[in-house]
This record gives structure tokens, sequence and C-alpha cells, in this order.
């Protein structure tokens, strides 16, 4: 089947998302394992109805295959002055935590109290410039700060309220914008591509599969969330792939600032950080992933350089730094209608002695690793396209003093994702989590459990 | 259709990322559990950081040894138990009538004209010491001045603070009355006010009701959760 030659008025936009994000490995990829990648091996008898061609269009917005690529590329030679697309994804929810008010999580920061939230609203703006180039930024829009802890208030949150100069002065919250990618690619081959800006960091399967339709379960795994490795970069990466029969190898090669306390905009150190990541996949019976990850880079903190005319020289002291180096391994199966999905990830930082962070007065930071992974499996049924998934998460933080309490999470989770057309995405997850190793106070506090529904959308 | 696993013929490159994953796994084993901080420190398993050996403190990075008749308490060397810093900045026997035992408008005066307020322990019974001090330079070496009080005073540094304990007999009669069993594993003041901010330098107040522990802790800076 190829997305170029859609008819149908329904689905047109969604191919055009392809034709255009489809050159973006990583969009938005498909985590569902009924989200499959376009398929020209698939009979005209066996063809799928309407409504699976939309939703397969729709998840291969969010796909890295590389016939997606190469769609792209046609359309980039034949039609250089396409359209700007706008497209995206958004998610609500409402949770329902089942610890008390008192408890310690509570006095964590982690409400106890049910609430309705607004998760993500991340748009899209992608634009084939030329043949051959391209160009894609995701921006998500968010309430933040509102509501962020803050010591000089009175009920300790960020309040944005502000007047409003177009309505007499009448308050209005603010908000913010994150800047999730702004990538410039130019396609030379399927076997060598170069995007330079800020990318999602290729590994494992979902930072890049972030978008909350495709993916399975509600919320990021742990070890994704506390960013072993850097959600994004800004640098350069090459890339390309290589698929004889059913046997497709794809690579990444990253150079980037690194991590930084402004890493997006500058490299507060002369280090490089490299990174990169093999992937093999299979299609037969079924679609096997592998793939292996690996970042390596220096984390420096230092104050503005100023001028010290005393000294004739510019000064600019550094804070605290060290190397870090992680690596990753993942793997997805999809077979029928199960999906199996699986990562492990570990991250090392080694600081310089002499410049390790200070968190208290004679207090340092040690040297760190962190490690842990989750397996998930989820099998969709016909009926309402329910999926029915279990996740599994064991996270080894070892991130400092602020997590001396918790020595290791475990989690579990048991949920529902069903589609009931295939633009909208249903989930409802139960987690329990456990904390061997804490201490005695966590130990002895409330079970860590809660209930999460969540409506996603593409649009 | 059935489900066949793949064919010897991509098991070749699945090894090859085995042996890649291999060596990245061997690349990382630059980690050592017992070697995570500077060579002069000590890791500190229960707060997960690293600070100075016992009996030093840090300078610029660097663990120094405190002097003789001096122990290290929130960061700072002090004067041992019953020792009292002098003008020369050696801790000695204590200046006469510094911080000797009185009753608070009792008989029991202050001997000593240089330290004549009787201010009341929270342990029972007062110590004598200055007032109207404005700032710690005010007040002799390890004393804090309490400008939270009016008038204010040289408050001594709370005894027993530091002292390691497991259970609250441990801290009794001490005006660090509180056994933090958990993670100081040592006596605290407790029942300090968060806006008053009335706890010795070097300590803050914390709000560690989420703990379960219902009044404020003075806690060395920077520990407060």
């Amino acid at each position: 089947m190829s997305f170029r030659s859609k008819s149908r008025a329904g689905i047109t936009a969604a191919a055009i998302c392809v034709v255009v994000a489809g050159g973006f490995p990583g969009v938005l990829v498909a985590q569902s394992p009924d989200a499959s990648l376009p398929d020209t091996a698939v009979p005209t008898a066996a063809r799928p109805s309407e409504d699976q061609q939309a939703e397969s269009a729709i998840a291969a917005v969010f796909s890295d295959d590389p016939l997606g690529q190469m769609a792209a590329l046609e359309a980039s030679t034949d039609d250089a002055e396409a359209p700007l697309e706008l497209f995206g994804f958004a998610d609500v929810g409402y949770s329902k935590p089942f610890w008390s008010e008192e408890s310690l999580y509570a006095g964590s920061g982690l409400d106890a109290r049910p609430y309705f939230h607004v998760g993500n609203l991340n748009v899209y703006v992608a634009k084939t410039l030329a043949t051959r180039w391209r160009f894609l930024s995701e921006f998500r829009f968010t309430f933040a700060p509102n509501g962020a802890p803050s010591a000089s208030t009175v009920n300790g949150m960020v309040d944005t309220s502000v007047p409003d100069p177009a309505d007499v002065s009448r308050p209005f919250r603010y908000g913010s914008i994150e800047i999730e990618r702004a990538q410039i690619e130019y396609e030379l081959h399927s076997l060598f591509s170069v995007a330079a800006g800020l990318w999602l960091t290729p590994y494992g399967i979902w930072n890049i599969d972030h978008g909350s339709p495709t993916v399975i379960a509600i919320r990021r795994p742990y070890i994704v969330g506390e960013q072993l490795f850097p959600e994004r970069q800004a640098g350069i990466q090459l890339r390309g792939s290589w698929h004889t029969g059913s046997y497709r190898l794809q690579y990444h090669l990253t150079a980037s600032n690194g991590r930084g306390p402004i890493d997006t905009v500058r490299d507060t150190d002369t280090n490089v950080a490299l990174g990169g990541r093999l992937e093999l996949q299979w299609r037969g019976a079924s679609i096997v992933h592998g793939g292996a990850s690996f970042y390596r880079g220096r984390y420096t903190d230092r104050v503005v350089p100023k001028f010290d005319i005393g000294m004739n020289k510019a000064l600019s002291p550094i804070l605290s730094q060290f190397d870090e180096q992680s690596f990753g391994f993942d793997v997805q199966w999809d077979w029928k209608r199960l999906a199996v999905r699986s990562e492990f990830v570990y991250n090392l930082k080694v600081y310089d002695d002499a410049r390790r962070r200070l968190v208290a007065p004679g207090q340092y930071t040690p040297d760190q690793q962190r490690f842990g992974m989750y397996a998930l499996a989820g099998y969709r049924f016909d009926f309402l396209g329910v999926m029915p998934y279990i996740l599994y998460q064991d996270y080894v933080p070892d991130d400092g003093p602020n997590v001396y309490i918790v020595r290791r999470f475990q989690s579990y989770h048991a949920g529902l994702n069903f589609r009931p057309v295939p633009r909208v995405v249903i989930k409802i997850e139960y987690y329990r989590a456990a904390f061997p190793g804490a201490l005695q106070i966590v130990r002895d506090a409330e079970t860590f459990q809660g209930l999460d529904l969540q409506l996603a959308v593409a649009f | 259709m059935r489900f066949q696993w793949p064919t010897f013929s991509v098991r070749v490159p699945i090894h090859g990322l085995v042996v890649l994953g291999l060596a990245l796994w061997f690349a990382a084993c630059g980690f050592e559990p017992e070697n995570r901080c500077s060579p002069d420190q000590i890791f500190n398993d229960e707060i997960n950081v690293c600070v100075c050996p016992p009996g030093t403190m840090t300078v610029d990075r660097a663990c120094i040894s405190c002097p003789s008749n001096e122990k290290v308490v929130g960061g700072q060397c002090v004067c041992a138990d019953g020792l009292q810093r002098g003008p020369n900045g050696v801790c000695a026997q204590g200046i006469p009538g510094l911080a000797e035992s009185c009753v608070p408008g009792g008989s029991a005066t202050c001997s000593n004209p240089v330290y004549p307020s009787c201010n009341p322990s929270s342990a029972g019974g007062g110590y004598c010491t200055s007032s109207g001090c404005s700032n710690d330079a005010n007040c002799p070496a390890g004393f804090t001045c309490a400008t939270w009080a009016s008038p204010s005073y040289c408050m001594r540094p709370p005894t027993g603070v530091g002292k390691a304990c497991a259970s609250p007999g441990d801290c009794a009669g001490l005006e660090a009355s509180y056994c933090e069993s958990q993670i100081a594993k040592s006596c605290l003041v407790s029942g300090c006010d968060l806006a008053l901010k009335n706890c010795q330098t070097g300590f803050v107040c914390c709000d560690v009701s989420a703990y379960g522990i219902a009044d404020n802790l003075c806690v060395p800076m920077g520990l407060c959760p």
C-alpha cells in the first residue's frame, strides 16, 4: 500500500503527514502493534477497511519507517513547494491516587486528591523545503510554571496570574512553550542523511515514541522520564538504513553539546558528546526490533564568564562537572495482535573530584550509577480495538541526596487501551509501586497505588 | 500463520548486537562502588553524599582536620564540650562565667559581668551569656546571635547537637532533645519556628510533618528534605 496513492478525502491529510513526517525518523513512532507501518506486501484482497487505513496512516505519521522516508523523498522531488504541515496530538486525563492527604507521598508533592488535568498539547510544524531538504519542529504548550513549587509564596506554588492589558487588567494565567525539537534534514540517500538542530536522542523505544495516542501505557517509564539518556540534544545526527528482504538495519550517530544547563544553545565545555544507535528489524510472521544505544558526554555547570580587570582575563569558575556514559538495549516483538516491549537503560556519572556538586555545606554528590528496565505486554482484541496490557518497571535511581529515601523502585501496572475511532485512544490504568530497601519511614507508609484515565487524540 | 522464529541467518546480526551490548557494558565499568568520592572523602550511604571523615571538616572542597579540643558540628569546627574558644581562637577551658549555670530570675546569678544575662535553657535551668548582639560577630565563637529574641542574646550551641542516638532516651535532658533515628541518627533541636528561623548558625528550621514528625526540627543546612 502506498500512502501516495490514497484517494479517500478522509485520509488525505494523514497521508500528507505521512509523506512529510515519514522522512523524520521518530516524528512519532507507532508503539501500538496495530499501528502498523506501511506495508507494500499487503495483498489487495486483504487490504484493511477505510478505518484501518486511516488508523494505519495516523500511526505511520508516528513512524520511522524507511518506506516513509522514501515516500517523503519522492514527494520532495515531485513537490518542492509542498505546503506547510500542521499536526499533533493532545491528551487529557483524570488521576485518582489511593493514598491519603496526610501520607508521605502527599507531603512529597504527589497530590492525594483526585484531579483532572491537561497533559500534552503538542503541535508539529513540518515542511519539505526542496529536493532532499526538510524541516521539522515540535512544540509542547504547557501551563507551566503555574503551580510549580515556589519557596517565595505563602502557598508554596507559583501563580502565573497577571493583569491582562487587553481586558481591563483582569487576571489571566500565562503558560509556556517547550521546544521539543527543531531540526533541518538533508537526505542524500537512504543510507545517509544528516539532521542538524535540536532532535530527540535516538535510543530505545519510548523516548522517540512519545505521542500519547500511539504509546500503549499512560505514562513514560521511569527510566525514560528520569533521562538516563538525555531526552534531546542540540547538534548533528547522521542516520541511515539498509534493508534487504525481511531485514532492516538502521544506524544513528550523534554529536552534540551534550548535557548542560543551557545545552540547547551553548556548550559549557569543549567536550563533544557522542552517541549512536544500531537497530535491527525483522519482518516476517512477526515483527521483531532489537536495538542498542550509546551515549557519552560531559556535563559542566559554570558561572557566566566575567572579565576580571585585575587578572586581565575572563574568569568562569566551574561549579560542577562530570563525565557520563549511558547505554541501553531494547526489543519490540509484534506477533499477530500481541505486542511486547522492553528496554534496559544504564547511566554512569563520574565526577571530577575537584568539581563535585555541592549539595549542602560539607556534602558533595558522589559518582552515581542509575539503571532500570521495563517490560510491557499487550494484546489487541477486535472488540472496540481493546488492548489489555501489563507493565512492570524496576528502577534503581541512586541519583544523589534527593532520593536517599528510595533506593529502588518497582511498579506494576495493568490497563486497558482502546481506540473507538482511529484518531482517539482511551486508556485506563491501575498502578502499584514498592520501594525495596527504602528507609523505614517509606516502608511504613501507605501503599503507593492509584488509577489513571487518559483520553488522547491525534490531529 | 504459524509463528516462526527467525532462522539462523538472522542470528548473526543479533549476536553482533549482543557483542556490542557486552562491549558497552564493559565500557561502563568505570564505576567503583567503594570509591565514589574524592580520595579524602568518604561516602555516607545514609544520605547518599560524599562527606569528610569524622573529625574533619570541608574547606574549599578539601577535608581538614579540626584542631585539637574541637569537633565538627554542622560543617564547622566548634569547641569540644566544656571548652570555649578564647580570644586567640584556641579552644580551652571556658571563659570564666560564660555559659555557666544559673537560674533565670532566681538567686543564682552570673559571676562575670561581661556575661550577665541568664538565658533559660530548654533543658531546664539557664546559662550565662551576653545580650544585645546584632550578629554572630558580637558573640563568643560558636555562639549564635539570637536576633529573633527581644532583647537579642548570644545563644550557645545547643547541648547534645550531633550526638549519636538510636532512641529518644539518648537525647533526654539535652537541648537537642529529639532523636532523629532515620537519617541523621543524631540528637536535634525540635520545636523551632519556620518564620523566626530560630536555629543556631549552620542549621535551618525544617518542616518535617510530611514524615510524621509533628514539631519542626533544626537540621544542618541543606539537609531539609
